[in-house]
């Protein structure tokens, strides 16, 4: 089980409070139930909800190329989209995939947003789903980064960073949804609003373009921390 | 190692496999096929080792405020919602009447639990007697200008119950009559000094409601200019040292209050004249007449000018102090009672005059005015627009012209004595006090007619609680017929003009109006 931001969160199909079509107060997940108390108007509930979820929101949305104030922006967007929507809430549906729903929503219009004022940079908007920017080219453009060197903890998480960012968003946020809320790929379907195959392929090509990038790193063992594959497994 | 024999759909299977996505019997194969294929093994630890790399991404964490900053602007975002628009009835959805009616005390308590944490709370105690007035001193100008209200008398507190002695006159008696009081509340904030101990016990006996409001003022302070904010500080520090200080603030909620029925755009001129008080006081003479003549004329649903209305209210004027009138009226006040009108400045006491003889009247058969003369009833058309003459004269016989002119001096009664009917009051009086049927009715009715039903429903539900006493269904009915009953009551029971029948009134009435057996009691008669 990876550690997620919000601490761990059991995959969907291990959970078996979520067996069954029409959930019971008892049956629903922790946070549906703490979301029906802020559709009732507790306040308490809606604190409770906002401290659970916004380190994880904010991991997301900032790793998917948002930079930290941005994401800040955003994760407070979401929470206040949830807040008014909170009156509608059904709690046929996990939580934490309608709440990254309304954020991956919020995400996308302000790309939309910031595309119309022109202010994407030209690297991202060269980005598209099959054409992963080089990782020695990216590493070049990032001064003091020695190949040869090891790499401590902050500066792999960088170097991760820089990876990440030479994909797609779409690529970046079906796996960060993956890897740090450990999604099905169901859940991610309907978190961005693609079918269950389109995710697949899309988190195929992700990996892939992943891989190609760091892939080096890891077989030079170059990390501080890797481990060579056979024994991470 | 070599990987080149993989194909693309190898590596997605292997994804999925590495995502727990596959159904066993597939990753029971995959599996299988690791065991025997190197290539294939290493390609499955790379794409695992290089996902694994994702967890070199520091984990985000936000700011020590970021909570509280985040449920404080969901707060502010549901103050800022709730439409303000203008007031259509019909535009009220079930969903909002629930919202309102129902969460709102629970999302108001909500809010106020976040924005109390979240205020200075020193600086909330410490500026509590001024947030307490807020809006009072926000439009009270400054000491002067509310001594020129006092001066001017345009909301002098004066009162039926400071008119007209009760045979037990209980204390709550003497607000009942005031109306002002129902607009005021029983507790208008006292001015003095308070410890922060005394201020942080009447928070703490706050109502969710009230918190939420204290904390929607402190926002509002804290967002005024320095200057602004002084100001108000100024004029809280001078009424307090003026020894006529609750008596000019109870005149600054009182404006404040009146303020608050305005347009925008008659605030709006008000607010221009802020550092003028002369023209200030003039137009809020001007407005005060002009918004008393629209009143008038939605209740007697005639096109009545401001002029007319002048000419209406000066004739009325004109008919209660004539001597051989005013005597009547002082044969049945008593001494007291009268001596306190006589005190009353001449354009308020004619109304003081015959609200106190009914009021004498009651318990008993009412009792009618003095019958005004045809002399009386020519001047009065006389100084009538023509559409308004037409309405008079239209009225055909001396009975039904004094049915008529009844039904304007109780309009005029009730112009004066009503304040303008808030339209959030008159909303909230729409959606939670009237039944659905009672609403349907009026749903029927085009918007105008609408609004002007539901005013007249809404003062009448007024004087009757102020009388202790509220409207049932037949007494709505009548509000809600072809003709409906105004506010302000007939002065006969039978629901007749309230003049007398017979007797001379102030010069001869002639031809008398035609004796007839009283009419049955009308079921929708408001008494």
């Amino acid at each position: 089980m990876t550690q997620t931001p919000g601490g761990a969160v059991a995959k969907p199909s291990e959970d078996p409070t979520l067996s069954g079509a029409s959930p019971t107060e008892s049956a629903i997940d922790p946070d549906a139930r703490l979301m029906l108390r802020v559709r009732d108007d507790d306040a308490f509930a809606f604190e409770e909800l906002v401290r659970r979820y916004q380190n994880r929101l904010l991991t997301v949305l900032e790793h998917s190329g948002n930079g930290r104030d941005q994401a800040e922006d955003l994760v407070q967007e979401t929470f206040l989209r949830v807040f008014r929507a909170r009156k509608t809430y059904r709690a046929d549906a996990k939580f934490s995939t309608w709440v990254f729903t309304i954020a991956h929503n919020v995400a996308k219009n302000a790309i939309r947003r910031r595309s119309r004022r022109k202010e994407v940079s030209a690297e991202r908007e060269s980005s598209t789903d099959s054409a992963p920017a080089g990782i020695e080219g990216l590493a070049q453009a990032n001064s003091g980064w020695m190949p040869a060197r090891r790499l401590d903890k902050s500066e792999a998480g960088q170097m991760v960073r820089l990876a990440l960012d030479s994909l797609s968003e779409r690529q970046r946020v079906a796996l960060l949804l993956t890897k740090f809320e450990n999604m099905s790929y169901q859940d991610v379907a309907e978190t961005m609003g693609l079918s269950v195959q389109a995710v697949k392929s899309l988190l195929f090509r992700a990996r892939l373009n992943l891989k190609a990038m760091l892939e080096p790193y890891v077989e030079q063992g170059r990390r501080p921390h890797s481990a060579p594959p056979d024994e991470a497994d | 190692m070599n990987t080149a024999s993989l194909t693309d759909d190898d590596r997605r299977d292997l994804v999925a496999y590495l995502d727990g996505e596959l159904p066993p019997d597939e990753a029971a194969r995959i599996e299988a096929r690791m065991l025997s294929d190197d290539a294939y093994r290493a390609e499955m630890q790379a794409l695992q080792g290089t996902f694994d790399l994702l967890e070199d991404l520091p984990i985000s964490t936000v700011g020590p405020d970021f909570t509280r900053t985040t449920v404080e602007v969901a707060s502010i975002d549901f103050r800022r919602r709730p439409s303000t628009s203008e007031f259509d009835p019909k535009r009220l959805l079930p969903a909002a009447l629930l919202l309102l009616s129902v969460g709102l005390a629970g999302a108001f308590g909500f809010a106020w639990q976040r924005n109390r944490q979240s205020l200075p709370e020193r600086e909330a105690i410490r500026e509590f007697p001024i947030l307490e007035n807020y809006d009072a001193y926000d439009w009270g100008g400054d000491v002067e200008f509310l001594r020129q209200l006092r001066d001017e008398g345009i909301f002098d507190g004066t009162t039926f119950a400071a008119v007209v002695p009760t045979a037990s006159p209980a204390p709550e008696e003497a607000s009942a009559f005031d109306p002002w009081a129902e607009e005021m509340g029983p507790g208008l904030p006292a001015i003095g000094e308070l410890t922060p101990e005394q201020v942080q016990t009447r928070i703490d006996r706050m109502g969710a409601q009230e918190r939420e409001e204290l904390a929607s003022r402190m926002d509002r302070f804290e967002a005024l200019p320095p200057e602004e904010r002084r100001r108000l500080r100024d004029l809280h520090e001078a009424l307090l040292a003026d020894p006529e200080g609750e008596e000019l603030l109870r005149l600054a909620h009182q404006y404040r209050q009146w303020v608050s029925t305005l347009t925008g755009e008659d605030r709006a001129s008000l607010e221009s004249l802020s550092s003028k008080n002369d023209e200030r006081l003039a137009k809020i003479h001007e407005l005060m007449k002009s918004e008393e003549a629209r009143q008038f004329s939605r209740l007697v649903d005639v096109e009545v000018t401001p002029e007319d209305h002048q000419a209406i209210v000066e004739w009325l004027r004109d008919y209660v102090y004539a001597p051989e009138n005013e005597r009547r009226f002082r044969e049945r006040i008593s001494p007291d009672a009268w001596a306190r009108l006589q005190r009353m400045g001449r354009d308020d006491r004619w109304i003081w005059t015959i609200v106190t003889y009914r009021r004498y009247s009651e318990g008993s058969d009412r009792l009618p005015l003095p019958t005004p003369s045809d002399e009386d009833l020519n001047r009065l058309s006389g100084s009538l627009t023509k559409t308004v003459r037409d309405a008079l004269e239209k009225a055909g016989d001396s009975a039904t012209k004094l049915r008529l002119l009844d039904e304007w001096m109780r309009a005029a009664v009730t112009a004066r004595m009503s304040p303008n009917v808030d339209k959030a009051k008159l909303e909230a009086f729409y959606r939670d006090r009237l039944t659905s049927s009672v609403r349907a009715e009026l749903d029927k009715l085009p918007p105008e007619e609408l609004h002007r039903r539901l005013e007249i429903i809404y003062l009448a539900n007024e004087r009757r609680l102020r009388e202790g006493e509220k409207l049932d269904v037949d007494q709505l009915r009548g509000y809600l017929g072809s003709q409906p009953n105004l506010p302000f009551p007939s002065m006969r029971r039978d629901g007749g003009p309230g003049f007398e029948r017979f007797g001379p009134g102030r010069g001869s009435f002639s031809p008398p109006p035609p004796f007839a057996p009283p009419p049955p009691r009308r079921s929708d008669d408001p008494e």
